[in-house]
């Protein structure tokens, strides 16, 4: 089962012992989610509390009172005044413990390690400009010192001139600044030694002189800083410069802490109090795995929390396919998440999703590259996991576009169908849709088109091979949808609806019987009087079934649902992009074939033209592959989003956010 | 030279050009919101890139079908064919469906995506549903396609060979 409900627990936890026992819930190795109190409904505002934000109930305490029912017979709550109506973000702090030390020495490095990287960026800036470093200032907010510059000049010149009523001397024009963010501080640098003079002359009489200082003193003290840190950190037996295996280790230990007590605090905001001056506060958990027995026996060792399971108002469940499939479920968890009694589409979703690409790229040699390229990252890279992901899903798309694209005798367009290797794979064709003549495959080039499907063809009664190829995709639109009414169909028996299944039924019914009808029209085989009655039962079916409440909502509702015959039809035409897309990608292939023997009969040089035509080849083509591969992704999300999962899918379960513990720091350690 | 092939040759002006002139609508009102958005955020640079690549389909089509009218005609390839005045007006008039709704369609998208780069800029995460609420315009380019393309390769094709 690739879903699964996950259990909810409420817990009670005396004030006291809130530290010791979030720390000890983070540390085991029970995956959970701290859940929101601002998920469950009733009415809470945000409130300040002291330094925290804060939150209280404002008119519903039905919820509040059915918290409270679980503890009241332990008397746990006994403490509790009676000013409950405002709950509060605890002011859980970190812990204070035996980690104190790890954790100073990990903040000690990093701001080490800041210092470091702030002296590289400043020394690769110096030497971007040529200019000496007495040029160069430092501080913060410059933007505003540039501005109370320019206005120190323009008084000065102003005063200047009324009193010597004359320009005056270069030495006090306005000054040519440059600004640069490096970090937290901000770099002046000042163009020509008279503008240098007008600066310095500001900072000598105006306030800035004690926020900006020159570069040489600003690099002296960082200097002095990083040798004190250095220091202090070599007396705690720790080389910044030159770490050995030890204090590495130590430091990831000191990381994985910090990470780990992170959660701890992320965990604390979750965390809420009934009361001002409550002794218990109260946390709400989702448990990943069926994990319970493990929680009960924390619980015990800590002889004062209590746990009790809790229903919490929206179901949260765990999605999870395995393997590849964990891929394709992103696109349907992009739409939501289902519930237990949902079906899960992912793998018709990951057949019905590399088809659409398959038709949408339409070349098989493009396929190839695209898988080749993405085999290769997905195995020998090790992508992370979003992008692992996207590059699944390409993969997998790519190799139906092979698939495809061979049988429609499409490698780069017609590239190779001049070469030796040309009837070979010519022979693999059973669809033609790049042939632009009805009757022969490139007559041009002389190639007679597959017998068997030219003999198809024909006995469908000399249809054009583009025309066929729609038709092709109709049926195709026509499976996808069915099958997203038989998945609803499904989840209706699996949810026991029988109200919507019968209704459902009907709809399914009369769509069915309303082909066979069509059909039995054009051909003897069906008795066209039979399907009739039983398409006017389903058509009846319809009018009792829906969701109406009396009798005239049930005609307004029926004919609703008569309606919905447009909406089917449009939503199969729209299948037809496929083809659109397709022929885009495959003739412009052709054209760029087409282009560069053009170009190489023009170039009378042999081998020069060779060299063009190769290059002309790649360029086009490399383009054409990233244009189509573009139409080629959004085209099958479109059908998926819009036209199939529309049919079947609620999704309004939630997935549950366990807290993540596998971070980098943690894996060194295991690893190590 | 004759006044048909300068009809074909007005159908491939219509469907290439007001193809493409819909798509440069489209992806400059997307692409200069994502500039602004840039200059913010950099870092989201390859979402906004394809946000705004997102309309520049419609003036592929219309080239599609600018190539395959000069190809059918014999314009581009082998030799032109011989083709009257009236095969000529009815290939002009088969680039309008193409030509017209890759106009319209550029634009509007256009306008979606760009809308969509305010859900890329305060829900990156979202970015998806940006996509294909700008897809939904892109529907009625491809069903002009089509139909031209119906036109063209099954209506017409008798009179081409």
């Amino acid at each position: 089962m690739p879903v699964q409900p996950v259990k909810t627990f409420l817990l009670a936890i005396p004030k006291e012992q809130l530290d010791t026992w979030l720390n000890t819930l983070i540390y085991s190795d029970i995956q959970f989610e701290p859940l929101s109190p601002l998920e469950l409904p009733g009415n809470w505002q945000h409130v300040r509390f002291g330094q925290h934000q804060a939150f209280k109930f404002s008119t519903e305490l039905a919820l509040l009172e059915k918290v409270l029912a679980y503890y009241q017979p332990t008397g746990l709550l006994a403490n509790l005044t009676d000013t409950r109506l405002v709950a509060s973000w605890s002011e859980v702090n970190q812990a204070k413990d035996s980690l104190e030390n790890t954790l100073q020495l990990a903040q000690l490095v990093d701001q080490y390690q800041q210092l470091q990287r702030l002296t590289k960026q400043i020394q690769k800036l110096i030497k971007q400009f040529k200019l000496p470093i007495s040029h160069l200032f430092v501080g913060q907010n410059l933007e505003q010192f540039e501005a109370e510059l320019h206005d120190f000049v323009e008084s000065t010149i102003t005063t200047f001139s009324q009193r010597h009523s004359q320009e005056p001397p270069l030495t006090i024009q306005k000054p040519a600044c440059k600004l640069f963010s490096v970090g937290d501080y901000q770099i002046l640098v000042v163009e020509g030694e008279s503008g240098l003079e007008v600066v310095k002359t500001f900072l000598q009489t105006s306030q800035w002189g004690q926020k900006v200082e020159t570069l040489t003193s600003f690099i002296q003290a960082i200097q002095n800083q990083l040798g004190d840190l250095k220091a202090d950190l070599i007396t705690k037996n720790f080389d910044p410069d030159n770490p050995n295996e030890d204090s590495l280790k130590q430091l990831a230990i000191a990381h994985a802490n910090l990470q780990l007590q992170k959660l701890v605090s992320e965990c604390s905001q979750k965390v809420f109090q009934i009361a001002d001056n409550a002794k218990i506060l109260f946390l709400f958990v989702a448990l990943v795995k069926d994990e319970e027995a493990k929680l009960k026996s924390l619980v015990q060792t800590h002889n004062q929390v209590l746990a009790q399971e809790f229903e919490w108002p929206v179901q949260i469940v765990n999605w999870q396919n395995s393997g590849d499939l964990a891929s394709f479920q992103t696109i349907g968890q992009a739409m939501g998440t289902i519930s237990p009694k949902e079906t899960d589409p992912t793998l018709i979703t990951a057949i019905l999703f590399s088809l659409f690409f398959a038709f949408c790229l339409s070349d098989a040699l493009y396929g190839l590259v695209i898988a080749l390229a993405t085999g290769f990252l997905l195995f020998f890279r090790k992508p992370k996991p979003q992008l692992k992901n996207i590059l699944t899903i390409f993969f997998w798309s790519g190799v139906a576009t092979v698939v495809y694209g061979a049988l429609t005798n499409s490698w780069a367009g017609n590239l190779f169908q001049k070469t030796p290797i040309g009837p070979i794979l010519a022979n693999l064709q059973i669809l033609d849709p790049l042939s632009l003549n009805p009757m022969q495959a490139n007559p041009e080039l002389g190639l007679e088109r597959n017998p068997v499907l030219n003999q198809w063809l024909i006995d469908a009664g000399n249809i054009h091979p583009i025309a066929a190829l729609l038709g092709l995709t109709l049926m195709i639109g026509m499976i996808s949808l069915f099958i997203g009414y038989f998945i609803k169909l499904n989840n209706d028996r699996k949810a026991k609806n029988w109200a919507s299944l019968a209704f459902d039924i009907s709809w399914v019914g009369f769509l069915i019987s309303l082909f066979v009808y069509i059909y039995s029209l054009v051909s003897a085989q069906f008795s066209s009087q039979i399907t009739l009655v039983i398409m006017s039962l389903f058509t009846i079916a319809l009018f009792i079934f829906n969701e109406g409440k009396n009798l005239i909502g049930k005609i307004v509702k029926g004919l609703g649902s008569l309606y919905g015959l447009i909406s089917f039809g449009s939503d199969v035409l729209s299948f037809t992009r496929l083809v659109a897309v397709g022929l885009t990608s495959s003739i412009i292939a052709n054209v760029i074939n087409q282009l560069g023997f053009l170009l190489y009969q023009s170039v009378n040089h042999q081998i020069l033209g060779a060299i063009l035509l190769v290059g002309f080849l790649l360029v086009g083509h490399l383009f054409n592959l990233v244009i189509a591969l573009f139409g080629a992704y959004i085209n099958p999300l479109r059908l998926s989003y819009v036209e199939f999962y529309p049919k079947f899918f609620k999704g309004q379960a939630r997935q549950i956010q366990p807290l993540q513990k596998n971070s980098f720091y943690l894996n060194y350690l295991i690893n190590n | 030279m004759e006044l048909s092939t300068a009809l074909v040759l007005l159908g491939v002006g219509i469907s290439v050009g007001l193809g493409g002139v819909g798509s440069s609508f489209g992806l400059s009102s997307v692409a200069s919101l994502s500039a602004g958005l840039l200059s913010k955020e950099p870092q989201k640079f390859a979402q906004a890139l394809i946000l705004s690549a997102l309309p520049s389909t419609q003036a592929l089509y219309g080239m599609l079908y600018g190539f395959l009218l000069l190809i059918q005609t014999g314009l581009l390839g082998s030799g032109a064919k011989p083709i009257d005045i009236n095969l000529g007006l009815a290939l002009f008039l088969s680039a309008l469906p193409v030509g017209l709704t890759c106009f319209g369609s550029g634009i509007a998208q256009g306008k979606i995506a760009a809308s969509g780069i305010k859900i890329l800029a305060e829900k990156p995460e979202n970015l998806t549903q940006a996509i294909v609420l700008a897809a939904l315009a892109e529907s009625f380019a491809v069903f002009g396609l089509v139909v031209s393309l119906l036109i063209l390769l099954v209506g017409l094709s008798p009179y081409l060979q």
